[in-house]
């Protein structure tokens, strides 16, 4: 008896196991075959409209290490700054920057702080065009719109006078916005896979500052050291690539 | 990959240390009440006034006694006062020989940045001018502000 339990045992085993890896490969033909059928689709659509191209849609979420070299050499100036970046089509980006920045100075005739957020919005273009070239490094041109909300406090600052005795104020503060806009060039670096270093070259055009009496500012966060209408800046960037290829596109040796 | 890193390193380190070599020099800003010398010219059919100069014995602040603003000065066409950034009104006496004239001027200040080295300055708004007329006529006011732009504020008539 317990012979023939183990023997029906064993069949039920193998009828299970042969009707699943049947149901697999069922699944496994019916996917192939919507596969096929979708790719069909795609080449009738391909041969309809104009071939599309594969490219890889691409995030990269960027840490701006450029405070920290500029910290190092002088313990002023900190910040933390990163970016994501998006690729919205072949060759041409979206970007988003945030962060924030303080800066103290301390002179003969006042201490300094500056503190704030910044926002920058815009796009790089990469303008690279040799297709022979499979790496993945970027040299790029783009622009920024770029507004930031800062304190600005000077503490101890003494005005003196030719003719009446030098007055020492403690403190005041004031609040105030900047606007301004940035023409940039640098390039992206791939040094691991999907890990990239970048250099940014950055002009800066101070559009509008609003608030009040410390005009111009000396330090916007993300605008950096004011010195007139044109600022030079630069960036030094690492990226970590998160690579979202979902784009349904047939690749360009498609016909 | 070896070249790009280099690349990357000489050219950051560049625009690093290009970008800290700057070396400010403090011009002082002396910003001053100035006021011109007139007197009463019934020719002058616009103004009715003249320009003129004047000589001055003494001028000092009240407070400052011992600081003389002017002392002997002959053929003055213009007088520059300092405001005291203490305070929202200066007073300052003007001696002629024997005869003597107090100036009383009250102003707001608003705060000016220059720049971290070289410090913050006010710039002035006169909003009234009290006088004695002893031998002082009167006082015009013509140019409230007063700021890094040269100009006249007041005209003192004798």
């Amino acid at each position: 008896m317990s012979f023939q339990l183990k023997i029906f045992s064993w069949f039920f085993s193998l009828v299970l196991l042969f009707s699943t890896s049947l149901t697999a490969q069922q699944t496994q033909l019916e996917d192939n075959s919507t596969r096929m059928k979708k790719s069909e689709v795609l080449l009738e659509k391909g041969k309809a409209k104009k071939q599309k191209t594969h490219f890889d849609r691409d995030l990269k979420i960027g840490w701006d290490v450029s405070n920290l070299l500029i910290g190092a050499i002088s313990p002023k100036r900190h910040g933390l700054d990163f970016s994501i970046d998006y690729t919205i089509k072949e060759n041409f980006y979206g970007i988003i920057e945030i962060g924030q920045n303080s800066f103290e100075q301390k002179s003969e005739v006042m201490d300094y702080y500056s503190d704030g957020q910044y926002f920058r919005l815009g796009f790089d273009s990469d303008m690279r065009k040799n297709e022979k070239d499979k790496s993945r490094d970027m040299f790029y041109l783009g622009a920024r719109y770029a507004f930031a909300t800062f304190e600005q406090r000077i503490e101890n600052y003494q005005i003196s006078s030719s003719y009446w005795p030098t007055i020492t104020q403690s403190e005041i503060s004031f609040r105030n916005q900047a606007h301004w806009i940035e023409a940039i060039s640098g390039f992206k670096v791939e040094i691991l896979k999907n890990m990239y270093l970048g250099l940014g070259l950055r002009f800066k055009f101070l559009i509008y500052q609003a608030g009040n009496e410390i005009k111009p500012a000396p330090f916007i966060p993300g605008y950096g050291k004011t010195g007139g209408a044109l600022v030079m800046g630069i960036n030094y960037n690492m990226y970590f690539n998160l690579p979202i290829n979902y784009s349904k596109k047939t690749p360009k040796n498609a016909k | 990959m070896k070249n790009k890193f280099r690349i990357l390193l000489i050219s950051s380190t560049l625009l690093i240390f290009s970008s800290c070599l700057k070396n400010e020099i403090c011009s002082s800003i002396n910003i001053r009440l100035e006021a011109g010398i007139y007197n009463k010219d019934s020719n002058n059919l616009i103004t009715g006034l003249v320009a003129t100069k004047i000589d001055v014995d003494t001028i000092y602040a009240i407070s400052m006694e011992n600081n003389h603003l002017l002392l002997n000065a002959k053929q003055i066409d213009k007088i520059k006062f300092p405001l005291n950034n203490d305070t929202n009104e200066s007073s300052f006496v003007l001696s002629f020989g024997n005869i003597k004239d107090t100036l009383h001027i009250f102003y707001d200040k608003q705060l000016y940045f220059n720049s971290i080295k070289c410090g913050v300055y006010y710039n002035y708004t006169i909003t009234k001018i009290d006088f004695s007329t002893n031998l002082l006529q009167e006082v015009i006011l013509t140019k409230p502000e007063i700021n890094v732009v040269s100009a006249q504020n007041i005209q003192l008539v004798f």
